[in-house]
């Protein structure tokens, strides 16, 4: 049997050789006095009095000599970890390191466990996020999809109303044409109908189609030298006389000085003021409506108040959306796309159609939309000037009808109605510029500009079409037309983008 | 050789780790091992003035609660970086629970704050914003990457040109 004092023995080197114990005692400047211990165990095996044992045990920078602390789970030079015992000891200083690696050890474990799933359950609720706002995201466009197909099915009951109203007063009143015995005042009358009832059919499908456009992308804009001051007086002389017919007044203001020409859309710009003032005279019974129109720093600033009953906060987010049918509860006729339209047409030149109260009652949608000032170089050569135009369109309405308007611009002018007869008047013609119809019968526009282009011909070559399809855009531009112009097109947009194209190709 | 202690706080995975490997040894690794306690890294920079300067690195076991123990290892420190996680925004709130801890209960010690992982664009969720707020107040924030060096040698830079003496 082993005397008590064997097992203490024993007992003492089993705790030493857990614990490792290793005594460095130290002068005030850090320097090694005396080493006791397995120092190389935590990798100090090296270190030999008198040197400074910082170097080797960095942890010990920032201590001062008379500090007492116990700082645990150090890492040592060997990598394993010890706890550090630092005290005063009289005039020196003690550092006791004992072994910390198992419990160091130990922790690791299941603090790298804890630690990842924390990550993964980070990780787990960012995709869930991603998932709910993507969730949230589906559904509001499903619930918009679903808004939308229901405003078009009431859109498409109400159009079958809006369309069938004009064409039985066109089919009345050809009827009406058919009795022999009608004098010329009652001729006179039915055909004035028919004019206006197709009139307004033609503004419907223009609406339906624009629409049909703007949801597919396909709208290109055409920007045009523009007269700002002609423009107004023409929306000026177009809505005095309705206004007036409903006991209303049509006011109009420029604010500041306005620029000669500036470069716009100006069918475009026209649809959209003629859609805002045009609705607010339908919508007020007394009062006025005022176009209010402003440039500065090269945008066109418009805004159309009137005294109306204005507009309910309820209905405000629906009303620029295609198909709504707020303002037409009151029994008044417009397909509900008007609006619509115009807030895309706004937008896509650049700006943001806005809707606010009018202070005493009314409502006011305004607009700034970029249009910058065009040189008066080009406004000076605002007429023909005798510059030689070739216009090749097989619709012989539309050759007299241009060719006439033309002329009266000071353009010197020939026509052809195909492509043989057009090489023709062109070798006889020489002009400056050619207008080249892209839907011509049995051929096409874009092969003949090609081939104007492959022959040398160098000056304007401006496309129309009743397209405003983008890859008719494309293809006419590809072919080498300088511009493109969309039909109808007013005889002033004609001009001056002849002139456009003829100073172009001055200048260049 | 002159010597500071500098210490790198922070939450767990934020990267102190790593950020003191880049610095130090100019490594990275992909693979995440949990620090312990705290482990010390020296290097030897050249000041502006051509003099060197020996900083002694504490890379501190993340933690999210600032105990006693915790502020014992800051002992001695000349001053701190205070890194959070770009991509996970409650690293920012517990540096800031850390920084108000080492401010009321140690010393109002220069520190630069380091949002890290500035590599992982698309997953960033700690708002510019924040950050520039943060910077109103006169702090020095960084955006870093331990992964691709971006602005770590930087940030020690910065640290050691605002620690005073
Ligand atoms: N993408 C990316 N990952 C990083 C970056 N820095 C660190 N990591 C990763 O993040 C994880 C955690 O990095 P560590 O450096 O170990 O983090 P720590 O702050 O030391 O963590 P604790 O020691 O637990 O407090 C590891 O998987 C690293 O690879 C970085 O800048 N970019
Ligand atoms: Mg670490």
């Amino acid at each position: 049997m082993a005397s008590p004092l064997t097992v203490a023995r024993q007992v003492r080197r089993i705790l030493l050789d857990q614990v490792k114990p290793c005594l460095f005692l130290l002068d005030r400047e850090f320097h090694i006095l005396l080493i006791d211990g397995d120092a190389d165990y935590f990798g100090y095996g090296d270190l030999r009095p008198g040197v400074d044992c910082r170097d080797a045990m960095p942890f010990l920078y920032g201590l001062s000599p008379m500090d007492a602390i116990h700082l645990p789970l150090v890492e040592t030079a060997s990598g394993r970890a010890a706890d550090i015992l630092f005290a005063p000891m009289g005039e020196n200083q003690s550092l006791l390191l004992t072994d910390a690696s198992r419990e160091r050890a130990g922790r690791q474990v299941v603090q790298q466990q804890a630690n990842e799933l924390r990550l993964v359950h980070k990780q787990q609720q960012k995709l869930m996020d991603g998932l709910r706002v993507e969730r949230d995201e589906l559904a509001r466009r499903h619930r918009e999809a679903e808004e939308l197909s229901r405003m078009k099915s009431g859109f498409i009951a109400g159009l079958s109303h809006e369309f069938r109203t004009p064409l039985t007063g066109i089919l009345g009143h050809i009827d009406l044409l058919r009795d022999p015995k009608h004098d010329q005042e009652t001729l006179a009358e039915n055909v004035h109908s028919i004019e206006s009832n197709a009139t307004h059919l033609l503004s419907l499908v223009d609406n339906v189609l624009d629409q049909a456009s703007l949801e597919v992308g396909q709208l290109v804009l055409h920007p045009v030298p523009t007269r700002l001051t002609a423009f107004c007086r023409e929306i000026e002389a177009m809505f005095t006389p309705l206004a007036r017919q409903r006991g209303l007044e049509f006011r109009l203001h420029r604010r500041g000085e306005l620029p000669e020409w500036v470069e716009i859309d100006l069918t475009r710009l026209r649809q959209v003021v003629i859609n805002l003032v045009g609705n607010g005279i339908k919508y007020t019974d007394t009062g006025f409506v005022a176009l209010i129109v402003a440039w500065a720093k090269n945008r066109l600033q418009m805004s159309v108040s009137d005294t109306g009953p204005g507009i309910p906060k309820a209905a405000r987010e629906r009303i620029f959306l295609p198909f709504h049918r707020e303002l037409n509860t009151s029994g008044r006729q417009g397909a509900g796309l008007g609006l619509a339209i115009s807030a895309q047409l706004v937008g896509l030149m650049g700006g943001r159609l806005r809707l606010a109260d009018r202070p005493g009652g009314g409502s006011v949608f305004g607009f700034a939309v970029p249009a910058p000032q065009v040189g008066t170089a080009l406004a000076a050569r605002q007429d023909g000037a005798g510059h030689r135009v070739l216009l090749v369109d097989d619709s012989p309405d539309i050759r007299m009808l241009f060719l006439r308007i033309l002329r009266k611009a000071g353009f010197v002018v020939d026509s052809a109605a195909d492509e043989p007869e057009a090489w023709q008047r062109f070798e006889e013609h020489r002009p400056d510029v050619v207008l080249v119809d892209l839907y011509l019968k049995e051929w096409e526009g874009t092969g003949l500009i090609k081939r104007l282009r492959a022959r040398g011909f160098t000056s304007g070559v401006v496309a129309w079409s009743a397209s405003s399809l983008r890859q008719d855009v494309q293809r006419a531009m590809s072919a080498g037309a300088d511009l493109y112009l969309v039909k109808p097109v007013e005889p002033a947009v004609l001009c001056a983008a002849l002139n456009e194209v003829l100073h172009r190709r001055i200048a260049g | 050789m002159d010597t500071r202690k500098i210490c790198i706080l922070g939450d767990f995975a934020v990267g102190k780790t790593s950020l003191v490997a880049r610095y130090v040894h100019n490594e990275f690794s992909e693979r995440y091992y949990t620090s312990i306690g705290v482990r010390v890294d020296t290097k030897i920079i050249g000041l502006p003035d051509g003099s060197p300067l020996k900083l002694a690195i504490w890379d501190i076991a993340g933690t999210d609660t600032p105990t006693e123990l915790f502020l014992r290892y800051l002992r001695g420190a000349a001053g701190y970086l205070l890194v959070a996680d770009g991509t996970r925004a409650e690293t920012l709130a517990r540096a800031l629970q850390l920084r108000e801890a080492v401010e009321s209960q140690l010393a109002l010690l220069p520190f630069v704050g380091l949002v890290n992982k500035a590599d992982l664009r698309g997953e960033q969720e700690i708002h510019q914003d924040r950050i520039a707020t943060m910077r109103e107040a006169g702090e020095i924030w960084l955006a870093v990457s331990a992964r691709t060096g971006e602005n770590v040698d930087n940030a020690f830079s910065v640290l050691l040109a605002s620690l005073s003496g």
